[in-house]
């Protein structure tokens, strides 16, 4: 039996070793990285979908927004603001598609038109006159004015693909982009295989092959780390981030960036419509102990954080005071009647929903039970869920308090997050906030084009939902990028729509 | 001899689990559900001696309090499971005919399916909570009992003192308590006790998987579920509950081993 035993284990050692040589004996140079969303497909033109090809270096768009939220010319090598309507884009010579097709004017004129007319987001529509193509120049004129097209067209929804091959049927999950990987296999569940896009007009990477993993769970991203079967991961978790900051095998790359976490408040709850409610909710909590205490953060003031020119940089609104969310609560006349702890509103019991969706992780969570704790200290009682259908239930209404992570503006401009967030009707204004304050500067927005102003209309519009707690506004998030020391030119994008592009290289590989 | 010894001590360990999770509250060092932010993740020390969780709340404390949580639904579940498992054996054992064809045949359909993916399926239909658990729970286990009793209803029916009985004019409802009961109750006792430990871990399971015991309540399969992406950093979130988890069922297993193999003999 023993020798029986012994034998055995030298077999599948065997077996596993000749299972590793094999991986280990092409010549092809294989970056291995996780992402931790994918959605059921990649078409761009679906709502955040694009998100992926950017973070891996498939998509491009005519202008990108740079690791520190700067625009740069990426398919156009330039482009020139002539009046408020029109913006002309020049095509960069020798730039082709995954496909080998050349990309010029008429091509690009082609894939954002169809971006324009089948997307899902309205937030990144606008309003069109004429788009004219001619040779490698591209004209876009707009029927109102816009100041905020370049940012528009920098959005994931804006990626050049090649329309003359969208209509295939598998399009949505290779869809013909630019960039400097193009994908091979794609499976909703497990992630992507990516092959290097050999006519890519930089050229630059050695990376033949990428094995893209989708891990949504945290920990086993930090795991698949340290088995090296990733050279990539972000979005570690605070404790996991300490098993790779003092260790030489890795690097870790971290700062602020641009996300904030929310908790959207739901309009429709009696109580949720007095102010002095929502002030109370935001004495009751600490989320100065939140962030730092639970998930490594800066405590958020508003919606947008500091990193940005409209970013709210003054004293936070409401800030943790018990004492005083008591007082407005016992103001209102919501008071404990019947002594169980919990004060009442119209004879019953203040129980707030606190939702969150699965993949947001422990942390959501966290602050939940947290919060929890502290509102029994007002009267507030508190269920912490945390569940898959986190879409229909937003829809449906409910919900009391909904978690959220927003990247409130992934083309570094103001308007995005109000327009697509918190006006009157806004798609994704879940919790039914209105405020024709709000909607009144959204619609002087889309006639403002300089950059300040808007920017002054941005910091407006973030004071406004401040003072009106139109969400709870928790943390800005920490941003990480943890990378193996045989990866090179990763660098960390504040806006987090990016994770490699054609900068990367695998040393002695 | 060692039979009973081994009997001995593991009911008076199992009477201790019982003791400690009803007198919880009292010998708890913390409140289990409160946080204290300014030891997140703190190792176990002298205000917290098995440490605490991610927002900083008294593993021991947790423990205690799930303790009772646990056994308490263990227990409730086991005796409805029992007295509606038997019941409807009783009645499908002495009926017989159509009546037994039905239950029985329900029987198999719920048996048809892997019975904690079946539970699963009920709670995911019905949402999570504690009383949709234990329906979901009951509705899988009643076929143990029932198919159990219904054989040894029929074996027992068939014996002579039976048909003395009914002969001397015992009503059914006499048989079964008099006659038939007092016969089959070892094989029920027996089953009872072994499944203390299976009930205590499908319990855990569905805690674990977010469908039974909802946060914050304190359950081992909930806390072993929150701890489980701090096992690298923290691991004294998984280890303790894991371990309650472990002797829980280690003792209740052999005392369930030790009660058939001593019931088994003395009937024998």
């Amino acid at each position: 039996m023993k020798y029986f035993l012994i034998v055995l284990v030298i077999f599948s050692v065997g077996i596993s070793g000749c299972v590793l040589n094999n991986s280990d004996s092409s010549d092809e140079n294989v970056l291995n990285m996780a992402i931790f969303w994918l959605d059921n497909d990649v078409d761009p033109i679906n709502g955040w979908n694009g998100w992926t090809l950017t973070r891996c270096g498939i998509g491009e768009n005519l202008v990108q927004m740079d690791e520190n939220m700067i625009l740069r010319p990426s398919i156009a090598d330039s482009y020139e603001i002539v009046d408020e309507y029109t913006t002309v884009f020049h095509i960069r010579d020798g730039v082709t598609f995954h496909n080998g097709n050349s990309v010029d004017a008429t091509a690009c004129k082609a894939s954002i038109e169809r971006a324009l007319e089948k997307t899902d987001r309205f937030d990144v529509k606008f309003p069109v006159e004429s788009i004219t193509a001619d040779g490698q120049n591209l004209i876009i004129k707009t029927s109102e004015p816009s100041g905020t097209l370049l940012n528009k067209l920098a959005d994931t929804v804006f990626i050049i693909v090649d329309v003359s091959e969208a209509d295939e049927e598998d399009f949505k999950y290779k869809p013909i982009c630019t960039g400097t990987f193009k994908i091979e296999e794609f499976n909703a569940d497990k992630g992507m295989v990516l092959s290097k896009h050999k006519g890519h007009w930089l050229g630059n990477t050695n990376v033949d092959v990428v094995n893209v993993k989708y891990i949504q769970d945290a920990s086993a991203r930090a795991m698949a780390l340290q088995a090296k079967e990733i050279d990539l991961a972000t979005q570690l978790s605070k404790h996991e981030l300490e098993l790779f900051e003092d260790n030489e095998d890795f690097i870790v790359q971290k700062g602020p960036n641009l996300r904030v976490f929310l908790l959207r408040l739901n309009f429709e709850k009696p109580y949720m419509k007095e102010l002095a409610f929502r002030q109370a909710l935001s004495y009751g909590m600490d989320k100065e102990t939140y962030a730092f205490k639970l998930v490594d953060g800066t405590p958020a003031k508003g919606p947008i954080n500091e990193l940005l020119s409209f970013g709210y940089k003054g004293e936070d609104y409401y800030q943790y005071n018990p004492r005083k969310a008591n007082e407005l609560l016992d103001e209102l006349g919501y008071l404990d009647t019947d002594g169980d702890g919990v004060r009442e509103c119209n004879g019953k019991n203040i129980v707030l929903e606190y939702i969150s969706r699965t993949n947001h992780g422990a942390d959501a969570n966290n602050i939940g039970i947290a919060m929890q704790q502290q509102y029994k200290e007002i009267g507030i009682g508190m269920k912490v869920s945390q569940m898959e259908n986190y879409a229909d239930l937003a829809s449906s209404g409910n919900f009391d308090m909904l978690w959220e992570r927003w990247t409130p503006a992934p083309t570094g401009d103001c308007q995005y997050f109000i327009e697509s967030g918190y006006i009157t009707n806004a798609a994704g204004n879940y919790g039914k906030y209105s405020n024709a304050t709000l909607d009144a500067i959204n619609s002087e927005l889309n006639s403002t084009l300089n950059k300040n102003d808007r920017d002054a209309l941005g910091l407006k519009a973030t004071e406004l939902v401040m003072e009106d707690v139109a969400s709870l506004f928790i943390y800005y998030q920490e941003g990480n990028i943890v990378t193996s020391k045989k990866v090179e030119g990763v660098e960390r994008f504040i806006s987090e729509v990016y994770y490699v592009d054609d900068r990367v290289r695998l040393v002695d590989a | 001899m060692s039979k009973h010894l081994t009997v001995i001590i593991t009911t008076a360990l199992a009477a201790s689990i019982v003791l400690i999770s009803l007198i919880a509250p009292f010998i708890a060092p913390n409140d289990p559900y409160k946080t204290d932010f300014k030891s997140v993740l703190a190792e176990p020390n002298d205000e917290y001696p098995l440490g605490t969780d991610q927002v900083g709340r008294c593993i021991l404390s947790r423990i205690l309090y799930g303790a009772n949580v646990s056994l308490s639904i263990t227990f409730a579940l086991l005796s409805l499971v029992f007295v509606s498992g038997v019941t409807i054996g009783i009645v499908s054992g002495m009926k017989g005919g159509i009546v037994d064809d039905i239950l029985m045949r329900l029987a198999d359909i719920v048996l048809a399916f892997p019975d904690i993916v079946l539970v699963i399926a009920i709670v995911g239909v019905m949402g999570s909570s504690v009383s949709n658990m234990i329906i979901g729970l009951s509705l899988v286990w009643w076929t143990k009992y029932a198919r159990l009793t219904r054989v040894s209803v029929m074996k027992a029916k068939g014996n002579i003192y039976v048909s003395a009985a009914r002969m001397a004019g015992a009503s059914d409802l006499k048989l079964i308590t008099h006659y038939i009961l007092p016969n089959i109750a070892t094989a029920l006792i027996v089953q009872l006790v072994l499944d203390i430990s299976g009930m205590l871990l499908a319990i855990s399971s569905m805690s674990f998987l977010g469908l039974g015991v909802q946060p914050p309540t304190p359950e081992w399969g909930n806390m072993l579920n929150e701890g489980r992406s701090y096992f690298q950093t923290a691991p004294w979130l998984l280890t303790y509950p894991g371990l309650a988890i472990f002797i829980t069922v280690a003792v209740f297993n052999l005392l369930g081993d030790g009660v058939r193999e001593i019931l088994s003999r003395e009937q024998a």
